[in-house]
């Protein structure tokens, strides 16, 4: 294999792709080897670290047997308490804590982001990756709830998907995404909807790809996690046994596996129906009714791009056709939690397809 | 503002999207969007072909009725938001418009605006993206 340079530090070290092949493979004590199907391509995962393990606890729903055929993308996860992997780019003076430095050269494309001490990078030309971090002990939350998120939608956005950051919920014959920044009622619409018997993909970032063999827009599970404030998992009791992070800080999220909690109501693909933003009214009754294609675009596209930068520059119009493709809804959220799945799936059943458009990968 | 001067859009910083009438315009330097109205998207998408003003400005005139309406100030004012964002940038490349389909005849004229949201700001500290090479070396913004 032809190594790639991935980057050159200021001080002219060279990070490759060999490099980091040799770091994964000098950490890599008791590596473990998973295989799972996203989006239905097959991935292999490769963990070098007993800290990074946990990592693939929010892919447990999309574990697939190993193939002999090569995947169509392997991840290397490893962790190397006190030394880095090659040498970092440098974060320039006064740098923003949450900086990421991102780059592309070549068929390699990477992000650093030295205020978490992680490393991303994807080799589209070998289809591997290499996602390390410093110490798999110290990784924030929200890696655990969505691991390799970017590579995930580098790879995928070469094939004519990738993530968007929505919650997706429905039935096997159809789903819909719930699309809003942070705060806007994506999480407790999800999880309201998983308790009150849906299908749940999502709570966070979900895969959208844009067409299946002429069948339209479908929706693919990613992360079989849901991430909660503290006034959020007052209103969940139940999920309690699928939390993951008890000892974490006041400030952290609740992070709940609801792929061990309801593991029946995974849902791995199902066709995109329709696209839903919601809004809290303070009103006791939830409606939906009709929204407009550019208020679903502008509460998707933004914090998806922002959030899951290096995607192709043609993400947006991407994100654009899906969302001309299927009708769009507003969601007006009230306070009376039961009303909110009834209404949700109400519209599910009315806008079903036939069975022949779900995939069953 | 010269009328003979042209602008491109500030790639590969600046994405845009037009939908229902409006445009969705995404600085990926900055982490701030914005969306434009009015007769801003028929502007920004001739502004951002380096149609040059006079064309720009002409081809408004086709598209709306513009009787009595200060089209250049109009004009003038919107370009200075959009090059104060970053959003366009000088082009060296004037390219002429092509001809918009005729309609059923010019819509009122509704004069361009430009919202501009920064609440994703925080999600985006982000270098903006860049091009690596061994000869250059790690790259700083």
């Amino acid at each position: 294999m032809t190594s790639t340079t991935v980057s050159t530090s200021p001080e002219g070290g060279l990070l490759t792709t060999d490099g980091l092949a040799g770091s994964f493979r000098a950490s890599a004590a008791g590596l473990s080897e998973r295989w799972i199907a996203v989006a239905g391509r097959l991935v292999r995962i490769r963990v070098g670290s007993p800290r990074m393990l946990r990592l693939l606890e929010a892919f447990e729903h999309l574990s697939a047997p190993a193939a002999e055929a090569d995947p169509g993308l392997t991840i290397n996860v490893w962790d190397s308490p006190g030394r880095t992997p090659g040498p970092l780019p440098q974060e320039p003076p006064g740098a923003p804590r949450g900086l990421r430095m991102v780059w592309t050269g070549g068929s390699v494309q990477g992000c650093y982001q030295p205020g978490q001490d992680t490393l991303s990078v994807l080799d589209h030309g070998v289809g591997e990756a290499w996602f390390w971090c410093l110490n798999g002990a110290d990784l924030p939350y929200w890696e655990h709830a969505a691991p390799f998120r970017l590579i995930l939608n580098w790879w995928l956005a070469a094939q004519g998907a990738g993530l968007v950051h929505a919650a997706a919920i429905g039935r096997p014959a159809g789903g819909v995404l719930v699309v809003g920044k942070g705060g806007s009622g994506k999480s407790t619409t999800a999880l309201l909807s998983l308790l009150g018997g849906m299908s749940y993909a999502s709570d966070d970032y979900v895969i959208v790809e844009r067409d299946i063999d002429g069948r339209g827009p479908h929706i693919h599970s990613a992360f079989g996690s849901a991430k909660l404030d503290g006034q959020q998992c007052s209103l969940f009791p139940s999920l309690d046994g699928a939390l993951v992070n008890p000892d974490r800080q006041p400030e952290e999220k609740a992070v709940f596996l609801v792929n061990r909690f309801a593991p029946d109501q995974m849902m791995p693909s199902m066709p995109l129906l329709a696209i839903l933003t919601p809004r809290i009214t303070g009103q006791p009754t939830t409606s939906v009714r009709p929204g407009s294609s550019l208020a679903a675009l502008a509460a998707l596209a933004p914090s998806t791009i922002f959030q899951l930068p290096g995607a192709p520059a043609t993400e947006l119009r991407s994100m654009s056709e899906v969302v001309r493709s299927v009708p769009t809804y507003e969601l007006a959220l009230g306070t009376d939690f039961q009303e909110i799945p009834h209404h949700i799936d109400e519209l599910i059943m009315a806008l079903s397809v036939p069975d022949d458009r779900v995939r069953h990968p | 503002m010269s009328t003979r001067q042209c602008w491109r859009v500030n790639a590969p910083d600046v994405i845009s999207e037009t939908i229902d009438g409006e445009t969705i315009i995404l600085h990926l330097g900055n982490g701030f969007y914005f969306s434009a109205g009015g007769c801003g998207p028929a502007a920004w998408s001739l502004l951002s072909c380096s149609a040059t003003v006079d064309d720009t400005a002409a081809a408004l005139r086709q598209l709306y009725q513009t009787d009595g309406v200060d089209l250049e100030g109009e004009l003038d004012r919107f370009i200075e938001e959009l090059t104060s964002e970053g959003l366009l940038v000088p082009s060296d490349t004037p390219r002429s418009p092509t001809p918009e389909p005729a309609g059923a005849g010019p819509m009122p004229f509704v004069p361009p605006t430009l919202s501009k949201f920064t609440d994703m700001e925080d999600l985006l500290l982000l270098d903006p993206v860049h091009e690596v090479s061994p000869k250059q070396g790690w790259p700083y913004a």
